[in-house]
């Protein structure tokens, strides 16, 4: 903890000895403003919004924003894992991966689109940014602007919503160093598990005979089995020899922030380890095999009042990352536990690793054995920006420029080696094992690197106008130029332009008025496309200030407003698709020995009017604060995504004889409503407490799409006027009873099918069973209804917190994870406990059957998308819950402490849904964590 | 206070400096690496060639060089009686034709080849109408472009031709997408238009007559000359050359047959053929007959470049088939461990006939001596040993084919049939001779062959096959036939009437063209698909008894089924769909 604090003041000193020589001729006599506002007054937050900040009352357009009291009270590796629930409007989609590469998705309101891209636009400081590249704990907050007038200013890049991040700044007082602490373990939320290789070797029989195969396994071997694990009987549960229980995890963070009238500082750096999932992985000298992630960040934000009405603010922020993994991806690693036959051959046989000709990745030597990798991957960023008032010319007037460095790199090392098996191949007479090496030990090699970079600069320059006339009217303007240029290793740099506008205007507080106009480009299109106009306009009315509600006084606020307007989405997967194109496609080999010509091919036609997708998006809400301790914000939108790009190809001939490109033809409608709930209440000094509650329901429907025709009977498979993230699927009718009733039946094309294969619904009674059966199985690729509900309560020295996330909508196909749930084909070797709890279909149980007859042999008519395969995908996660403990004054004081708290937490405890038996979000991937921590904050005088 | 202002001006100097640097200008300069298109095609030869060179690169292969080609693994002759592929890779597109599970709709996931058509012909007429404005390219090169794109176009219209019948005429490069809507037209006119090409590219005098060296495998007149009696072939066949095709389609009959029967098709098939056979020998063509053995001569026609020794392979396709490309073609299990995507069957085997010219009568079980596992292949003919992998055969040292079960105690061979699923106790042999050499090299080289799509000795099949049609087994048919056998050490026997020589024809045919992609559309010209694909698909039952002595007994492997739309190709389902006049054709 002290080395911390002793690097952090090293820091300082190199970076600001300005500051500290100018706070110490201060006098502290600055009163700190608290950052918990009584809830009346969350009405007069300054809020960030797009290129600018704005009153929270004042606000016409729809935005949510969380703040650090909430954000910074969880632990996670990435930002994107601490929204769940938090910010209405917002959907995180959870994605499960290896240490420290967990990265959700973030949808504003859902899908609007089926072209290439839904990502929101992420602005961390005003520039684009990935979302997790920041620090949990230096997030001062985090915005999600919804609308179109909410976004309009971002013109091209706004269709998606804008989420923007802002960090922590100094503010003008003494200097407050905060330390947090944190450590814990991490566990799986679920693991999967697997039947015994007894049981498993008797339902391989059961296979066999279903399949008119000749037995595998003798009654000899059932009983060798029946034993227990021995080197002729295996039993190697994988999943529990080299998946732990519990990784390590620690974070330490250490902050300082401050300043005077001229110049203020935040200053933060930081620490984050995990360790992954994998066991036995120190067996190898001097490295491990396991996924380790060493994370150190820093931070400096600096704002300076360079002349009377110059101000700068310099920020330099960074991370870098270590990590460790094994040679093997970690999802192959993950994969290869759930499907290696654990009774094949044995772990370990005398010492050295099991194995047959067959089988010669021994899970144990292809995690362990197979080399590491060494990844290092940091990020810097730079933002620098200055704006100058003119208060003594031309009052209101402010000008100001900023710019943005940012630079990202990424290096692999990678380390290989082979490892050979031992078969067993016979007995000896003194029932040893004769064994037989299969494969060679190899030394370890540097096989080959990576090396990604990517280079984002940006600048902006402004003018704003703040001024109020006669005391009523108040005004506010904005014009801003924006540029920015990605330079990245994959394509050529990507540039976007902007011309924005914003006028504000606000009659007596009451009435608020705002239009947005943007005229802004990207050079993905032809050049007369180019630059498009996004308008955007909203309205606001402050019920509350109107005398006639004055009588209500249990509204303590109330505002409607609403808004309408047209942004844009510039990324929609192809870039100078306006130019004819021809590059380098195949290959033919010429001469007599192999000449390999390289070809040139048309590529797709060009569009010369291709241009972004548009979204033209209303929205209605209201903001009230009743009895002062309940805000409502409830809201209704709708948005016409159109422009999307359709493909030409999929209704015009082949015989033209070029691919065909996309046209801007697609239009996708979505709506829905928003509702957030916030309820505050300071019973007494010692008790106090606060609920929210806030939710998300959508639905969308296609409305123009160009698909390839379909045959009459089977119009029911057109996208067009379903949902987005349909799939189609098989509707499953049980199982075929015998030979007769499969006769008897429609036949089904997938491949040929035996009593005990599912039976399928003809949906297009063409009496044969198909692909064109398929009927959209219900339910949407990313969650429609997202529901959050968060609590927090103090009594005395106590606190209780905790954050609930619900989503629906979407469906589970088992078909993801076949290791799971199509067991013994396709080099799936094992049985999992969820197929071995299900009664598969066998002559004797016809009638009790809930599996398909189990198969050795590659079954397309079972194991294809279908409704027997879909599981309701609704999940309910308690996300966090945390008891904490904070010192009473008196006592944090006298160890030079303003406060000192102490808390147990733990991230992702319980897991709710209908498919109990592996998380959801991870099937056969990385298992998703949960984590425990106990930790500790400090704040110094 | 000193440091400050000092920090504050620098700071102020960065700003202004940073600004100063990014000003507005060139914010959407296109990358000119991007920039190539047409015109770049055509604004040096350099570039041209590439986009001659393009046309090839999705030509038809007769077999699957790599695990996802046009059968999803395995090659055409799978379609027919003479292979099949493993029956438990569901995968495998063979099993659907096979099992008469084949539709418009699932005919579609089999490489996308129609649309290839298409491509292919928009990208030989754009050679046709722009190569005269390359600047830097002899008159000479510019015909020969032309020529070469005519026969290429020809080259592909033939392959829709005899797939679809007649097909959409397209004869210049569409400009606009709404011009897609081109519709059937008859087979004649079809037929017409593809003669039409092949004339101009034999008329054209700077198409090179043949392409050795470097340019082997580039399209020549040798090649329009073979392609024309190849053409004309079909059109003489019973298939197409009728008035009542194989079935009743109404008003669009002519889309399927010429509306009558005309012998003297098969007469200008034998003259088109014999004038190719004068045109390639005099340019140096022959078919192989000066290697050291007839295996060898076999082996060398049908695997071999020119350079290799190779005389008579007028157009072919080099492939490098590295590791999982040859694994999908070879046998399952020791010693190829392959995926065994093409599988020799009994009925292939039992058209080869003894090098005395008899055949073995396979229906009964045979015995062999004690430890003579290839005692009933033994004497079979060369063709047969340079095709077929069996019991016994030694492949390489140390390699050597085991398909037998032990019984009464004896052991397994290294491939019996529990041990690695072969499923027919044979191996495809033709297109891997030589690969033993490189598969103990480390690292392994890619395996490279030559995969024949034009022999000179189909060309005395056409000329026997024509001549035999119209005028009966004559001398001709003989001389013709037996150019081909023997260099195989075979010959013709004495044969009656023009149904035996046909007969024959057919035999042999399947004998020497065995996996070079003729017999699937040989038996469909014939209109012999209930004779050549379905019913019985026999494999070789192979047991071995302690004492040595083996047992080979013939068993039912597969029952395939033919259908009769079968006879030609459905038009992708989504083709159809898009509702611009395509007709699909009958049954599908």
């Amino acid at each position: 903890m002290l080395k911390y604090i002793i690097l952090l003041c090293c820091l300082l000193m190199a970076i600001v000895p300005v500051y500290a020589q100018d706070l110490a001729d201060k006098k502290s006599d600055v009163k700190i403003v608290d950052t918990v506002l009584i809830l009346k007054n969350t009405q007069d937050r300054i809020v960030p919004i797009a290129y600018g900040l704005q009153k929270q009352r004042n606000i016409t357009s729809s935005i949510s924003t969380v703040y650090s009291d909430k954000l910074s009270n969880t632990s996670v590796m990435m930002l994107s894992n601490s929204l769940f629930g938090l910010l209405p409007g917002l959907v995180v989609k959870e994605n499960a991966g290896e240490v420290g590469f967990y990265s959700n998705d973030l949808y504003v309101r859902g899908q609007s689109t089926f072209g290439n891209s839904n990502a929101p636009l992420v602005l961390i400081d005003g520039f684009e940014r990935n979302i997790n590249d920041i620090t949990q704990d230096d997030i001062e907050s985090v915005s999600v602007l919804k609308d179109a007038a909410a976004t309009a200013m971002y013109g091209v890049r706004g269709a998606n919503g804008v989420i923007l991040i802002t960090s922590k700044r100094g503010k003008e007082g003494k200097m407050k160093i905060l330390a947090a602490l944190e450590t814990g373990l991490s566990t799986p939320t679920r693991m999967p598990s697997f039947v015994n290789s007894a049981t498993y070797a008797q339902m391989y029989n059961t296979a066999l005979s279903n399949d008119g195969l000749p037995l595998r396994y003798t009654s000899a071997d059932l009983q060798g089995y029946q034993a227990g694990n021995s080197i002729y009987y295996p039993d190697n549960e994988w999943e529990k020899i080299l998946i732990r229980k519990t990784s390590p995890y620690k974070d330490f963070n250490v902050s300082a922030s401050g300043g005077d009238k001229n110049t203020k500082y935040y200053a933060s750096l930081g620490y984050l380890g995990n360790q992954g999932i994998f066991n036995n992985t120190n067996f190898n000298d001097k490295y491990s095999t396991n996924s380790q992630l060493d994370k150190f960040n820093f931070r400096t934000n600096l704002d300076v009042k360079a002349f009377t009405n110059l101000d700068i603010r310099l920020d330099i922020s960074g991370q870098v990352n270590r990590r460790n993994l094994p040679r093997n991806s970690t999802t192959d690693i993950v994969n290869s536990l759930y499907q290696y036959p654990q009774n094949e051959f044995p772990e370990f046989i005398n010492g050295t690793l099991g194995g047959t000709s067959a089988f010669l990745q021994n899970p144990e030597g292809f995690l362990n054995r197979s080399g590491y990798r060494k990844l290092h991957d940091d990020y810097y960023q730079t933002g620098l920006s200055t704006q100058y008032n003119f208060q003594n010319t031309f009052k209101g007037l402010v000008a100001g420029a900023r710019f943005a460095y940012d630079n990202t790199n990424a290096i692999t090392e990678t380390y290989s080696r082979s490892f050979a098996v031992s078969e067993i191949t016979g007995i000896n007479p003194d029932q040893t094992p004769i064994l037989t090496v299969r494969g060679a030990d190899g030394q370890l090699s540097y096989t080959n690197g990576s090396n990604a970079q990517a280079r984002h600069t940006s600048f902006e320059g402004f003018f704003s106008y703040d001024r109020t006339f006669a005391n009523v009217h108040n005004l506010k303007t904005l014009l801003m130029y924006h540029q920015d240029r990605l330079i990245t290793d994959q394509s050529s740099p990507v540039n976007n332009q902007f011309y924005s506008g914003r006028l504000n205007y606000a009659y007596k507080n009451k009435y608020l008025a705002e239009v947005i106009l943007s005229y802004s480009g990207s050079e993905a299109f032809a050049p007369n496309k180019r630059f498009n106009l996004f308008p955007a306009t909203s309205l606001g009315w402050i019920l509350t200030e109107e005398k006639f509600m004055k009588k209500f006084t249990q509204v303590d606020f109330l505002k409607l407003r609403m808004s309408a307007g047209i942004v844009g989405n510039s990324m929609v997967g192809t870039r100078f698709a306006y130019r004819e194109q021809y590059s380098s496609n195949g290959s033919y080999n010429f001469g007599t020995n192999i000449q390999t010509n390289y070809g040139i091919a048309e590529a797709t036609l060009a569009n010369s009017n291709m241009g972004p997708e548009k979204a033209l998006k209303l929205d209605i809400g209201l903001d009230a604060i009743l009895f002062n301790s309940l805000s409502v914000n409830a809201g209704y939108f709708f948005q016409r995504r159109y422009n999307i790009l359709t493909s030409l190809g999929n209704v015009t001939s082949s015989v033209f004889g070029a691919p065909l490109p996309s046209v801007n033809a697609g239009v996708v409608n979505n709506q829905g409503v928003e509702l957030a709930l916030n309820y505050k209440k300071t019973i007494n000094k010692s008790f106090s407490g606060e609920l929210g509650f806030n939710l998300l329901y959508y639905t969308n429907k296609i409305k123009q799409i160009n698909e390839q025709p379909l045959p009459a009977n089977s119009a029911y498979q057109y996208q067009q006027g379903g949902n987005l993230g349909q799939v189609l699927g098989l509707k499953a009718m049980g199982f075929f009873k015998d030979q007769q009733d499969i006769n008897n039946s429609p036949i089904q094309q997938f491949g040929p099918v035996k009593p005990g294969d599912i039976k399928y619904a003809d949906t297009n009674h063409d009496g044969v069973i198909n692909d064109l059966d398929r009927t959209y199985l219900n339910g949407y690729a990313v969650p429609n209804v997202d529901l959050g509900f968060t609590a927090g309560f103090r009594y005395k020295s106590f606190d209780v917190s905790g954050i609930l996330n619900a989503q629906l909508g979407t469906n589970i196909y088992l078909g993801d994870a076949p290791s799971l749930f199509w067991p013994l084909s396709n080099s799936n070797y094992r049985i999992s406990d969820y197929v071995g709890a299900k009664t598969p279909w066998t002559v004797q149980n016809a009638v009790t059957a809930n599996y398909p007859r189990l198969t050795t042999l590659q079954n397309d008519n079972n194991y294809r998308r279908s409704d027997f395969w879909t599981v309701n995908g609704k999940l309910l996660r308690i996300r966090k819950l945390e008891i904490g403990y904070t010192l009473p004054e008196f006592l944090s004081s006298k160890i030079a402490m303003s406060s000192f708290r102490l808390y147990v937490r733990g991230m992702n405890m319980f897991t709710f849904n209908k498919l109990g038996f592996v998380d959801p979000v991870a099937l056969d991937n990385n298992p998703l964590m949960k984590l425990y921590t106990l930790g500790l904050t400090a704040n110094f005088k | 206070m000193k440091i400050i202002k000092s920090f504050r001006i620098l700071l102020l100097a960065i700003c202004f400096g940073i600004i100063a640097l990014n000003s507005c200008k060139n914010v959407f300069e296109v990358p000119d690496a991007s920039a190539f298109n047409e015109d770049d095609v055509f604004s040096s030869i350099e570039n041209t060639r590439r986009l001659v060179y393009q046309m090839y690169t999705y030509i038809p292969k007769p077999i699957a060089t790599n695990y996802l080609a046009r059968l999803n693994g395995p090659s055409p002759e799978v379609l027919t009686d003479g292979a099949s592929a493993y029956t438990v890779q569901a995968g495998y597109g063979t099993h659907k034709f096979n099992q008469g599970a084949l539709n418009s709709t699932n005919v579609l996931s089999y490489g996308g080849e129609y649309s290839y058509d298409w491509t292919d012909v928009r990208e030989a007429y754009t050679l046709i109408e722009r190569v005269n404005e390359v600047p830097n390219a002899t008159t000479e090169e510019k015909q020969r472009i032309i020529a070469e794109s005519k026969t290429i176009i020809a080259n592909r219209y033939f392959e829709m031709f005899k797939r679809f019948g007649g097909v959409p005429i397209v004869k210049k490069k569409m400009m606009d997408p709404s011009e897609y809507a081109v519709v059937r037209s008859s087979l004649k006119d079809t037929y017409d238009f593809i003669i039409g090409l092949l004339d101009e590219a034999i008329a054209n005098p700077n198409f090179p007559a043949t392409t050795t060296g470097i340019e082997f495998g580039r399209m020549n007149k040798a090649f329009a000359y073979s392609l024309k009696a190849r053409l004309m072939l079909f059109a003489a066949s019973p298939l197409f050359n009728t008035a009542t095709p194989y079935m009743d389609f109404g008003a669009d009959n002519n889309l399927i047959c010429f509306m009558n029967y005309d012998p003297n098709r098969w007469k200008a098939a034998a003259e088109a053929a014999k004038k190719a056979i004068i045109f390639c020998e005099s340019n140096g063509y022959a078919v192989v007959n000066n290697q050291a053995d007839p295996v060898t001569n076999y082996v060398v026609a049908t695997e071999r470049t020119p350079a290799q020794g190779n005389s008579e392979v007028i157009f072919g396709t080099q492939a490098e088939m590295a590791g999982n490309g040859l694994l999908a073609f070879v046998a399952r299990g020791a010693p190829m461990f392959g995926y065994a995507t093409n599988v020799p069957t009994q009925n292939q085997v039992e058209r080869y006939r003894n090098i005395d010219g008899t055949f073995i009568n396979w229906d009964s079980p045979i015995v062999t001596a004690a430890n003579d596992p290839t005692g009933p292949y033994k004497l079979l003919e060369p063709r047969f040993q340079a095709s077929i992998g069996y019991n016994g055969l030694l492949w390489y040292p140390g390699a050597r084919f085991e398909f037998f079960n032990g019984i009464n105690g004896a052991a397994d061979g290294n491939n019996g049939r529990l041990k690695s699923g072969s499923e027919f106790n044979y191996a495809i042999h033709k297109f891997v001779h030589g690969y033993e050499n490189i598969r103990v090299l480390n690292p392994r080289p890619a395996w490279r062959v030559c995969f024949p799509s034009f022999r000179l000795s189909e060309l005395y099949f056409i000329l026997a096959e024509a001549t035999n049609e119209f005028s009966g087994p004559s001398t001709e048919v003989y001389t013709a036939l037996n150019k081909v056998l023997n260099r195989s050490g075979m010959s013709v026997p004495v044969i009656t009437g023009t149904d035996g020589m046909r007969d024959f024809i057919k035999r042999e045919r399947a004998i020497e063209f065995y996996f070079e992609d003729q017999r699937y559309f040989d038996l469909k010209r014939w209109l012999n698909g209930p004779q050549g694909v379905s019913g019985n698909i026999y494999n070789e039952l192979v047991t071995k008894n302690p004492s040595g002595v083996y047992t080979y007994s013939k068993g039912v492997q597969e029952v395939r089924v033919w259908r009769n739309f079968y006879y030609l190709w459905p038009f992708p389902q989504n083709e159809i769909n898009k509702n611009y006049g395509l007709i699909q054709n009958p049954g599908w």
